[in-house]
This record gives C-alpha cells, structure tokens and sequence, in this order.
C-alpha cells in the first residue's frame, strides 16, 4: 500500500509540476521601426513578428511554453533601440532578441556580445555574419553583401550577356558599367557598396561615381542625370522601396535607360504599384517569398494575418510579413533545441542556433519558399542561395535562385564578414 | 481499511498543497512594478541627421518638438468572472496618416460585470513624423492629392492638435484577454475623435 501511496503522491506532484509549466513563459525581446524612416516596410515586419509568436503559442509554444513577445518602436533611431535594449536585458529578462536596422543592430553588436545575448536581426549585413567577430549576430537570410554580389552576377550573365538591348555594346568590346544608387550616411544603404564593388571587379564590369539618395527622396533627377551621363548599363539601388521607386521613376522620365537591380528592401509590391511601366524588368533580391505565393506555410501565414490583425488591410501586407515569420521561426527553432537539453541562455540558444543543418522553418521543406539552412560556428550565413525576382508585366516573378557559393567556392570563405 | 485512510488522507494534504500553491490568496499589497524610460532623445540642443561622432556629427535639423498624446478607453468585462487585459496595441491616424503605434504590456484585471480605464500614452515628434509621411506609400499619394507638403502637414496638427479640429483615429486595435484558467480571447477594435 505504501507504494500506491508514493505512486498516488508522485502523480500529484508531476500535475502540480504541470500546472506550473503550463504558466512557464519565455520572453523575447523585439525592437522594431513603426514610426522612422524605415516605417514604410518596418510596420507590416512588426506585424508578422507578432502574428507568427500567436501561431506557435496557439501550436504548443516552445515545448509547451509560451513566448511572451515585449515589441516595442524604437522610430530607427540608435539611442532609443540601446535603451530599449537595456530595458529588455535587465527587466524583462528576455531570452532572445529581435532587431531591425542595420544602424541599431551595428551599434548594439559589441553590448550584445559581452551580455551574452543571442540576436537575429532584420538587418542582413554581412559584418554580422562572422562568429569570430560577432558570435551572438545572427540573421535569417542571405545577407546584404551576397545579395548585392548575386544580383550584379545574374543580371551579368542572364542580361548583359544575352539580351538584345546591350548587343551593340556587347559587340562592340564595351564593358558594361555599373553605378550605385544609395544614401550615404545610411548603415543599410552602404553596407554591401564594398561586396557589389568588389563582385564587379571580379565580373570585368566598370563602376561609376555613387550616387547619394536619400531614403526620403523625392526627386533623383541629378543623380539620374549623372549616371546617364557616364553611360552606366546597370544601376544598384540599395535604399528602401519608395526611395528606389523615385530613381526608377526619374530614370524612366529621363529616358535613362540602365536596368535595374535592388536589395531585399527594394523590392516589393509597392515598388510594383508606384513605379508601373517604369519598373519592368527590375530585378531584385528577396529574403522569403511574397505573401501572394503559393509556397507551403504560406495559407498559416496569411491566416494569421486576420485572426491576429484583422484590423489591417491585406492590400497593406506583404513579404515584410513574410520575414517576419522566418525570423522568429529561426529564433523558435533554438529555443526549442535549447530548452530541450534543459536550458535557455545565451550560450546554449547560440549553441542551437549553431547546430542547425539542413532546416527549414518550421521542420518543413521550402517552408515560406527558403531553405534549406545550415549555421555552424564558424560561419552565420544561413544560405549561399540568393534568390531573386523580377517584375513582368506588373507581377512579381522568380527571376533565378543562384548559389554563390557553388559558383564561386574559392571565393565564398573568403567573403564571410563582409 | 487503516491504509484506506492513510491514502485518504495523503491525497487530501497532497490536494490542499496543489491547491493552496495554486491559488494561494493574500491582502493585496502594492508596490511599484517598475520605472520606464518611454522615449529618448539623443541630447543635442538641436536634432541631427547622419550623426555618427564628434568629428562627423552630420547635418543640423530645425528643432523638433515632441507631442505626447494620451488615449483613453473603457475596457467592460461582460463575463461572470474576472478577466485580466494581458496586452494591448492599436495604431494612431491624424487626418487618415497612421504616425504610430502604441502598446500597452501591463497585466489588469477587470472585475466580472465592472468597467475598467486604460490611458495609453504616445510619444510623436515633428521630424520622425514628417519622415515617416514621407517614405510610406500611401501617404506621398495622399499628400500630393492634397497638394500638401509633409512639413505643413505636421506643423498644422502640431497647431491645431488642442481644438480636435482634424479626425483622429484609433485603427487596428487588438488587445489579448486571459481569464483564471489561462483561455486566452482576442479582441479587435478601432474608433475616432471627434466622435462626431
């Protein structure tokens, strides 16, 4: 008997336990741009953060434990972002967390290395890829630098090489020229200058005078005109969508007719909509697919949209949504493997996070169309495949999804960091 | 029958810790929770833009100003039992411009059948507001339609924000509700000032 009693007594405490997990919360951290200069894709972002936690807390959360989610505005600006960081570190006692800008996130990097504090930032800039200088960095895609290199590549070989258009030139011995269209005092904006320079060394393309575009351009008539004056076949625009939709527009106006080629933050479908006729043929990186596109996870990604926020229009939602998801699902994928051997702190979730080979978010292949993933602790950089789209006939299209690191092996170590 | 009891008897001790740890109630006491820095600005005697160190401290803006708004909503428990208000968070329009998004964190529970407040304080200042105007798509539209600049836009909400004579909203309201046993309930809400 007195072992039902034990048996009896063990059963109660084990539901006892049980209750108390089922109140167990994990706290994550996110500072995002809902107000700043990056507001135009910074809030449909924030958006996707929140709803995907709501569909991993509706799903059993983080074996069975549910991310409390502390999102604040930081309006892009680096004072405030270190404040709220502070805030979530010594209050909140966040587990993990979630960046945006590239400006914060650079200015953070040092603070976060020596707290010990894994975060995956919205910024992909290849300075945070390398563990042996920021060994808590950690981004969801692939970054900046190898999306500038691979967007100069296809558009070298898949336009210059092949198309009518530049025929003449091609026939005549001439080299192709490319200028880069960006604001200058922008961390974002100039982060992969140095990686698209170098990848048009390595390509034999020449390279203009940068232009200076403000993130808030209304008007790139003179920087338009100066390129059209050196003759450059292909323009960089690496600020976000309403600023590249400017130059695009402008370049049309002006008869300036280089192609163009975008980073992540380029790309989307508002550029579509303003830019019209003048955006044709643009090509540009993307982290994820588009929400409109029929990639598994998707249908939970857009259901999410209207159970969480049904407040806002879906003709507002987009692939920031979409980066959303991938973000925290890369963070939730450490959590559970570091919970799982018994503990989350930094060093275990980098370990994680570390330990992933060949994964997909969710567990799930082509989950949100990326993957598959590997990050070890030598090299952050989740993916070498860069995928890029293009506009044709007003949609958004797969473009060529291109391995850099197959194509170019000696130089792909070579690469990490910068 | 003696080890009946002892049974009996281990499992109501056993049931009365499980309980009392549970739902162990006390007098209330309050204390403070803790103290906010709700928003920051870099101290400079006039805002810069590009600012990176002493030796490049980039372009000298006009001065900004900052206009803290604070939204005030009933919040009624129409349930028999209490409900605790776990998180909150709406966007804010002037004229039809979303220019923020407030959030509110604190646990509050609510009586059953009583009538809770909740001010929401939001922090707006001029130039991240004239900037935010301008990188968003819908607004340059909406602003050229107007024939109205970002600048003179705020400044005339900045102006006239104390007589209400322009619409403000509350869109894409969204508050999470738990009650005793954890069930969670989503609510959705948007709303205007002037009512009228």
């Amino acid at each position: 008997m007195s072992k039902r009693i034990l048996l009896f007594s063990l059963i109660m405490a084990f539901a006892c336990s049980l209750a108390f997990a089922a109140d167990e919360i994990i706290p994550v951290g996110s500072i995002n741009d809902l107000t700043g200069a990056t507001s135009d894709v910074g809030k449909d972002a924030a958006l996707g953060v929140r709803e995907c936690v709501t569909y991993i807390n509706d799903n059993g959360g983080i074996n069975g434990k549910k991310i409390k989610l502390h999102l604040f505005d930081y309006g892009y600006r680096v004072p405030e972002a270190i404040t709220i960081y502070k805030r979530f570190r010594d209050q909140d006692k966040i587990k993990l967390l979630l960046q945006w800008g590239t400006g914060d996130t650079e200015a953070l990097s040092p603070t976060v290395n020596k707290d010990k504090m894994v975060t995956i930032s919205d910024s992909l800039s290849g300075h945070l890829c390398d563990p042996a200088k920021t060994p808590y960095n950690f981004i969801y895609s692939t970054d900046y630098s190898t999306n500038a290199r691979a967007a100069l590549t296809a558009w070298y070989e898949k336009v210059w090489k092949t198309s009518d258009k530049w025929k003449a030139d091609r026939e005549a011995g001439k080299k192709p020229k490319l200028v880069c269209f960006y604001m200058f005092a922008s961390p974002y904006s100039s982060a992969p200058i140095k990686a698209i320079k170098d990848q048009a060394a390595l390509l034999g393309v020449e390279v203009g005078k940068d232009q200076d575009v403000s993130l808030t351009a209304l008007d790139a008539k003179s920087q338009v005109l100066a390129a059209k004056e050196e003759g450059a076949n292909v323009v960089w625009h690496g600020n976000t969508a309403m600023s590249v939709a400017t130059a695009i527009k402008d370049s049309y106006a002006l008869k300036f007719t280089a192609d163009n080629i975008t980073n992540n933050w380029g790309l989307d479908h508002n550029l579509v909509r303003i830019t019209g006729q003048a955006g044709e043929g643009t090509i540009g990186a993307a982290s994820c697919a588009f929400l409109n596109m029929d990639v598994p996870y998707m249908d939970k990604v857009r259901e999410y949209t209207q159970k969480v926020n049904p407040g806002v229009p879906m003709d507002k939602r987009d692939i920031r949504t979409v980066q959303g998801w991938l973000k925290v699902s890369l963070g939730a994928a450490g959590l559970q493997r570091a919970d799982k051997k018994g503990n989350i702190d930094g060093p275990s979730l980098k370990e994680a996070l570390e330990s992933l080979r060949d994964w997909y978010p969710f567990d799930t292949k082509n989950a949100l169309g990326v993957g598959p993933y590997t990050i070890t602790d030598k090299d952050h950089r989740p993916t070498p495949v860069a995928s890029l789209y293009t506009i044709k006939d007003g949609k958004i299209v797969l473009f060529e999804k291109i391995d850099m690191k197959e194509k170019f092996p000696e130089q792909w170590p070579k690469w990490l960091g910068w | 029958m003696k080890n009946g009891a002892v049974l009996i008897a281990t499992a109501l001790l056993v049931s009365l810790a499980f309980v009392s740890a549970c739902m162990a109630f006390e007098a209330p006491v309050i204390t403070l929770d803790r103290i906010e820095v709700a928003s920051i600005q870099p101290y400079f005697f006039k805002p810069r833009d590009g600012y990176k160190n002493e030796k490049e401290p980039g372009t000298v803006l006009g001065s900004g100003a900052i206009l803290n708004m604070g939204y005030i909503f009933n919040i009624k428990n129409p349930n028999k039992v209490p409900v605790m208000l776990d998180e909150l968070t709406f966007s804010t329009a002037f004229e039809g411009f979303e220019i923020n998004t407030a959030f509110s964190y604190e646990d509050s529970w609510i009586p059953p059948g009583k009538t809770n407040q909740l001010k929401v304080i939001t922090t707006n200042e001029t130039v991240p507001t004239v900037t935010s105007l301008m990188v968003g798509a819908d607004n340059v539209q909406k602003m050229q339609e107007m024939k109205v600049k970002a600048p003179d836009l705020v400044k005339k909400w900045w102006e006239n924000v104390g007589d209400f004579s322009f619409p403000i909203e509350v869109t894409a309201g969204t508050a999470l509700f738990k009650d005793e046993k954890g069930k969670e309930i989503r609510v959705t809400f948007s709303d205007k000032w002037p009512k009228k």
